[in-house]
């Protein structure tokens, strides 16, 4: 390989391999790059302090089951971020013989602790005839519940019954959502763990500004609408022009 | 005239320097405007990448037309970083993240967030540093500002893999000797966020 195109190719390999081994840091899947228009919504609480918004939606989806397993599930709030996830992989959860589909369902509740960060979110995986189906052993189910900021010290924990333990939680792609493996379904919420630089963990949240999410249902997957593809063909051809109409060449 | 900065060269680290500061102070800026809602988030990242190409092109740095091979190596290194987290991670569908409305608006200031990023680092600053320091120095500095100037709005955790993605765009800069190939890559990773 000439000399010159050494150096180039050296830095694309090593750029290339920092680029893998962060994205094989994380056990959840995240966007290519952390750039682009930053816009969270206001969290929506279940009880909201005074000046923060209210309404959280739940979320619910039905999904067949194919060839015997219950097949990937991403369920999610509407919010932006959405306020709660839950990602499985393909055959996840031990289903009866004879089962058709499962309803995965995401609901928001009261924070019953003071050290719980916004809401809790209850999260449960049904078959048609109303009853829990557990996580098989060894599969992986990742859950994403957002903070209501995000300087926290926490982590996620889940109500056994009489107490909130937490479990091993990094962030899921932005400061303020915390992403955790589960292996039971059950209660969920982000709980304080530390000192946070700002203070309490949901005092400096409040805000009027109405969310661009809302209602009930799973956040809808569909892509944009066709006057999108349009702007994009606009867009292509205006920068063909700006070509056209720039003068000198790239080089070195 | 090229993609390169101008600056003399007993001027390039003063020029590097107010390159990186006036991009801190930008950065800043912006995350403290940036709010809640998508007016202000839109405002603030417009407003951003529009004084990142004003910067850019009081340093010296002017666009030139790119050849047809920066564009497609440029093309493929969008795809290579698209394709990256799904490789990472292929049993698994991506953390819905943010989806903000309106899509036109969202596109538009994405594009302007980058062009003013692209312009700035692996235009001015780019050529400043490669001509004062050589073009290693030139690939890390811009690939550590590159992840630093996206800790005010998203957190010290983006740093990992904006360093990573840096350095893959330092080297289309390289490869190709301008800035489209970089913007192409940096263009599709970040609307590609809106499908993932």
């Amino acid at each position: 390989m000439p000399a010159r195109r050494r150096l180039p190719a050296g830095v694309l390999l090593i750029g290339l391999g920092l680029t893998w081994l962060a994205a094989m840091s994380t056990s959840v899947r995240t966007a290519p790059l952390f750039d682009g228009v930053f816009i969270e919504d206001p969290y929506l609480f279940v009880d909201p302090p005074a000046g923060a918004a209210g309404d959280p939606p739940s979320a619910e989806a039905t999904q067949p089951v194919v060839d015997g397993s219950v097949p990937l599930l991403a369920v999610a709030t509407t919010e932006v971020p959405p306020q709660a996830q839950i990602i499985a992989e393909a055959d996840a959860f031990a289903i009866s013989a004879g089962t058709q589909s499962v309803t995965v369902s995401i609901v928001p509740a009261s924070a019953t602790d003071p050290t719980i960060a916004g809401n809790v979110y209850r999260f449960s995986v049904t078959d048609p005839g109303g009853a829990s189906l557990e996580i098989r052993p060894g599969a992986r189910v990742t859950i994403i519940v957002r903070a209501p900021q995000s300087d926290l010290v926490a982590q996620i924990a889940r109500f056994d019954g009489t107490r909130w333990v937490t479990i091993p939680t990094e962030l899921g792609g932005l400061a303020d959502l915390f992403a955790a493996n589960i292996t039971q379904l059950g209660d969920f919420a982000v709980v304080v763990t530390g000192a946070t630089p700002s203070g309490s963990a949901v005092a400096s949240v409040a805000s009027s500004a109405a969310p661009s999410g809302g209602g009930g249902d799973a956040t809808d997957l569909d892509g944009p609408p066709w006057w999108v593809v349009v702007l994009l063909v606009v867009a292509a051809l205006g920068g063909g022009l700006a070509w056209g109409l720039l003068g000198d060449r790239e080089g070195r | 005239m090229t993609a390169d900065a101008r600056a003399l060269p007993g001027q390039g680290a003063a020029t590097a320097v107010w390159l990186l500061g006036g991009l801190a102070a930008a950065s800043l800026a912006r995350a403290a405007l940036n709010g809640h809602v998508a007016l202000s988030a839109f405002v603030a990242g417009a407003t951003f990448g529009i004084v990142l190409v004003a910067m850019a092109s009081m340093a010296g740095w002017r666009p030139a037309r790119p050849s047809v091979t920066s564009l497609l190596i440029g093309s493929v290194g969008g795809l290579v970083l698209v394709a990256l987290p799904r490789l990472a991670h292929p049993l698994l569908p991506a953390v819905i993240g943010m989806r903000p409305d309106p899509f036109a608006a969202w596109v538009l200031v994405t594009a302007l967030v980058v062009t003013g990023e692209e312009a700035l680092l692996r235009g001015a600053l780019f050529g400043t540093l490669e001509r004062a320091a050589g073009p290693v120095a030139a690939v890390a500095i811009t690939s550590l500002a590159f992840a630093l100037m996206h800790v005010p709005l998203y957190g010290w955790h983006v740093v990992p893999l904006d360093l990573g993605v840096g350095v893959w765009l330092g080297g289309l800069r390289l490869a190709t000797g301008g800035v489209a190939a970089p913007a192409i890559a940096h263009g599709l990773a970040d609307l590609s966020t809106w499908w993932i």
